[in-house]
């Protein structure tokens, strides 16, 4: 539990430290961030009765409440701050601060304490999303900005640079480290990230930062999105991944409103791997299993209805009485996995997922143009395939193909624009700028050398367990490579005169642009295999195939 | 989970608390104390500790610590002070130097203000003298603070830098005003040139033209002096008009020569020592501006010896620093990356020994 854990403790120490009744107030983002850590139920037992944004406008005074900030340090955040001290509602006010506070703003905020209201100022750093224990990201605005250079928008482009930079520096002040920094040479981005990290650590805050030193050094490699263009784009079979895929899960909360037939109080279903006993274990089993498990579980439950029916003494009574709570929230949540999994098969159907993630598949797995071209050819000519679907393996087949035969897939670009679809042919030949084959560092399809020519057939001797799973995303290669120590220097530089020798014990790989949960799924395998290296994965957003594909349409517009 | 949160360690968190209280502290210090504020701040603060007697002693010790910064900042500000004093004066002087330029680029030979001008160098040169002494006692001041002890790096960096700044704009106002009194000269100089020219090419014709004229000259003590002017050549008219305001003001400095004197020979003679105690004064302004140039250059090289001694070898020294740590990170660097290529291959190396012995090996054993 590393992450959440991390947010967590700060959370409680935030607020058992103070006594008394507390008005907990937030901005934006931190709302997200306690909001993914911890229940409304939790806020509750620690005497935090109610929760503002900080830019709210309510007049009534209550001068009983202590208030507890906790703000992210941006400009707009210190002015509301101002404008509270200067006009209190609240007794008392401990700030909090999710990042490094600057100097300047802790002299207006100084300055306008006119009443003494302020207890305490701290820097408590949770500046990150800890969608779960291995896994973060950043929600960032604007993520598209990530693929654009730097000068296209030159101003938001630093912002959301600035606002990386804080998401990493954050996580490596809550896990006490100070790391070696790596990137991704042929990304633009992923240097500045890399350099602007290091610059903090080593020259601006270096006393911050200067925790124990460990034996070996830990890493944090930043690599960028499009150095694997090909797993965000797949559609997704386990059972985490397939919901963000299919219905998009926002800070592990996934929104029912849009569909037909869902209860009033399923509209909007939490699934975080720290609340939902049966969620952690299965949120990484593949689609087929889960179904499984979801009947085990159903059976379970009715066992136990039934065991509730029958009340004949006055002890079973009593004994229900007790359980009922403990009923309900079963109920709720057997209702909540059920509704999920009803919705999930509904779309699968709806959209003949099964046929297409095949192709998918094989085109991301297994060479061979000619009979890919085949298939793609048969199932964009199906009528019921929908427009994303047909987008989508165009791209996985020019990604793949592009340079073994670049007229099959001009001619692929020009029969799907044929077909109406709310998305422009174009993306295509954006994704190919963006991420074709001279862009990219890793070796995506291996193919570039021949000893991953020859473990790549040996794979395809061996045969692969399941035809929709068959896929590994270029990170898991990544990763392995570091734990080996065999990340090529030139590929992957490091930055400054910190080099590393030996096996890191912590990695953290920053993926500007976004992450996956099929690499939150990597990771976390890797990690449960107790290899003695933690590995923490991070983003500035989740992405799956939609937003991926407006991002791009983003791009597209700049262009 | 392999990790569970039991055993990591309480994560990290800075508390900035004391700086939010030292900065408030110092704000409202700075404020003008006025009684109504100032009461209302006292009150405040002694209704909290009342509130909070369980960590009154927190309070107690806020003054004691402020003492140390408040201290320092007073030195810091006296300092500060002087600075600003010393600048604003090297602006007013330099302000009177544009003024002293003005005058002396006028040209016109006549109307020379060379009374200003003298009264503007003194006032300039005292006031360079005066700035001089102060930028060397601000030195020492800022010498003897930088020794004492917890100076931090950066204010005793900034002190310097602003004597240095003081120092070189002293030097640029002491410059130009040199500059502006070789230009005095220079001016000084061509005039008297051309008054050469003139008064020569005057005083050789002049016994020919002057005793044609003077009876006109004496005619003009009488009623036609307008007439005199109209008539004679402008050169001539010009020396004739100069030697008659001369020679009227040599008659009243030397009362003792009779008026009646002015017959046409003693005339003549009479120009040669008024032409002369021109020039005499003339050469006293030349002598008064070159020493006061020899003084300037004084205080000139004084000051370029103190920048001097200062400024060049530190540099020099720290950038030799700086490259001989550049060099020695980049050979650290250099060595790690070939050792890392040699562990690498001597592996590589050895396996392949290996094997060739082993194939050597099945070959002799099986084949041979």
């Amino acid at each position: 539990m590393v992450l959440v854990g991390a947010v967590r403790d700060y959370l409680n120490r935030m607020l058992t430290d103070i006594p008394g009744m507390k008005v907990l107030i937030l901005d934006a983002q931190t709302v997200g961030i306690i909001s993914v850590a911890m229940s409304q139920s939790e806020l509750l037992q620690k005497e935090v009765f109610l929760v503002e944004k900080v830019d709210a406008q309510s007049k009534d005074a209550m001068g009983h409440l202590k208030a507890v900030t906790f703000l992210r340090p941006t400009a707009e955040n210190i002015q509301h701050l101002k404008r509270h001290l200067t006009n209190p509602k609240f007794g008392e006010y401990h700030l909090f601060f999710s990042n490094i506070l600057k100097k300047a703003y802790i002299q207006i905020l100084a300055d306008s304490d006119e009443h003494d209201l302020v207890q305490q100022v701290q820097e408590f750093f949770a500046d990150y999303f800890a969608i779960d224990p291995f896994h973060f990201t950043l929600n960032l605005s604007g993520n598209h900005l990530c693929m654009l250079p730097t000068v296209a928008d030159s101003h938001n482009s630093q912002q959301a640079c600035d606002r990386m930079l804080d998401g990493i520096a954050a996580v490596f002040l809550s896990l006490k480290k100070r790391p070696v920094i790596r990137y991704q040479r042929s990304s633009e981005i992923a240097q500045r990230l890399a350099q602007d990290s290091a610059k903090l650590m080593y020259e601006q805050e270096s006393g911050l930062f200067d925790f124990r030193r460990t034996e070996v050094a830990p890493l944090l490699l930043v690599i960028d999105r499009r150095d694997d263009p090909v797993t965000p784009l797949l559609n997704q079979w386990t059972y985490q991944a397939m919901v963000h895929e299919l219905l998009g899960i926002q800070d592990n909360r996934v929104d029912l409103t849009r569909l037909p037939k869902v209860p009033k109080d399923l509209q909007e279903v939490v699934l975080s791997s720290h609340q939902d006993a049966f969620f952690k274990s299965n949120m990484f089993e593949n689609f087929g299993d889960l179904g499984a498990n979801i009947k085990k579980l159903v059976d379970e439950f009715q066992q136990k209805a039934q065991s509730n029916q029958n009340i004949q003494s006055l002890e079973d009574m009593v004994k229900f009485v007790e359980n009922y709570p403990e009923y309900r929230k079963q109920h709720g949540n057997v209702s909540k996995h059920v509704t999920m999994m009803t919705e999930l098969s509904r779309i699968v159907d709806e959209r003949q997922l099964m046929a297409i993630s095949q192709i998918e598949q094989e085109l991301a797995c297994t060479a061979g143009q000619a009979a890919a071209f085949e298939a793609v050819w048969t199932q964009l000519n199906n009528e019921k395939t929908s427009d994303i679907d047909r987008l989508r393996i165009v791209m996985l087949y020019a990604l793949r193909y592009e340079r073994e035969s670049p007229q099959t897939v001009e001619q692929l670009i020009t029969h799907l624009r044929s077909w109406p679809s709310k998305y422009k042919p174009g993306l295509v030949h954006t994704l190919l700028r963006q991420a074709g084959f001279d862009k990219r560092t890793g070796d995506l399809y291996g193919n570039r050398d021949l000893f991953n020519k020859a473990r790549n057939m040996a794979r395809g001797l061996k045969g692969v367990e399941n035809v929709y799973t068959q896929h590994q995303p270029l990170l898991a290669q990544t990763i392995e490579s570091i734990m080996r120590g065999r990340l090529r220097d030139i590929d992957y530089p490091f930055v400054g005169n910190h080099f590393q020798q030996g096996r890191p014990q912590d990695v953290v790989v920053f993926i500007v642009g976004g992450t996956t949960y099929e690499e939150a799924r990597t990771v976390h395998l890797l990690n449960a295999t107790q290899t003695g290296t933690r590995v923490i994965l991070g983003g500035s957003v989740v992405q799956n195939s939609s937003s991926f594909l407006n991002d791009l349409e983003e791009v597209q517009r700049f262009q | 989970m392999a990790f569970s949160a039991g055993s990591l360690p309480p994560s990290s968190r800075r508390d900035r608390t004391s700086e939010f209280h030292a900065i408030a502290d110092r704000l409202r210090k700075s404020t003008p104390s006025s009684s109504s504020s100032s009461s209302a701040n006292g009150s405040t603060v002694n209704g909290s500790s009342l509130a909070t007697t369980s960590n009154g002693h927190h309070h107690h010790e806020q003054p004691s610590r402020l003492h140390g910064p408040e201290f320092v900042g007073s030195t810091q500000s006296e300092f500060n002070k002087r600075a600003s004093r010393i600048g604003l004066s090297i602006h007013q002087t330099s302000q009177k130097l544009s003024k002293l330029t003005k005058l002396a680029k006028r040209t016109s030979m006549f109307d020379d203000p060379a009374v200003e001008i003298q009264d503007l160098t003194s006032v300039i040169k005292q006031d360079i003298t005066a700035l001089n002494a102060a930028i060397s006692e601000l030195q020492v001041l800022c010498d003897s603070r930088n020794e004492a002890a917890n100076r931090t790096k950066h204010s005793s960096e900034h002190s310097t830098t602003i004597v240095d700044d003081l120092k070189s704009r002293l030097m640029s106002t002491t410059k130009d005003f040199k500059d502006v009194l070789t230009m005095r000269t220079e001016n000084l100089k061509v005039h008297e040139n051309r008054r050469q020219i003139f008064s020569a090419t005057a005083s050789k014709d002049q016994t020919n033209p002057f005793a044609r004229q003077h009876p006109l000259a004496a005619a003009s003590s009488t009623s036609t002096n307008p007439l005199s002017g109209s008539h004679a050549p402008w050169a001539n008219g010009a020396t004739s008009n100069s030697q008659l305001f001369s020679s009227r003001r040599r008659s009243t400095l030397e009362g003792s020569e009779p008026k009646a004197a002015q017959g046409q020979g003693q005339m003549q003679q009479q120009m040669v020592p008024v032409q002369d105690s021109y020039m005499q004064n003339r050469a006293e302004a030349l002598q008064n501006v070159e020493s006061t140039i020899v003084e300037l250059s004084n205080i000139f090289s004084q000051l370029a010896t103190m920048v001097a001694q200062q400024g060049e070898m530190a540099i020099r020294i720290d950038e030799n620093m700086d490259d001989t740590l550049a060099n020695v990170e980049g050979a650290q660097g250099q060595l790690l990356k070939y050792l890392n290529s040699i562990s690498s291959n001597r592996w590589l190396i050895i396996k392949i020994f290996f094997v060739l012995v082993a194939f050597l090996l099945v070959f002799v054993v099986f084949v041979a």
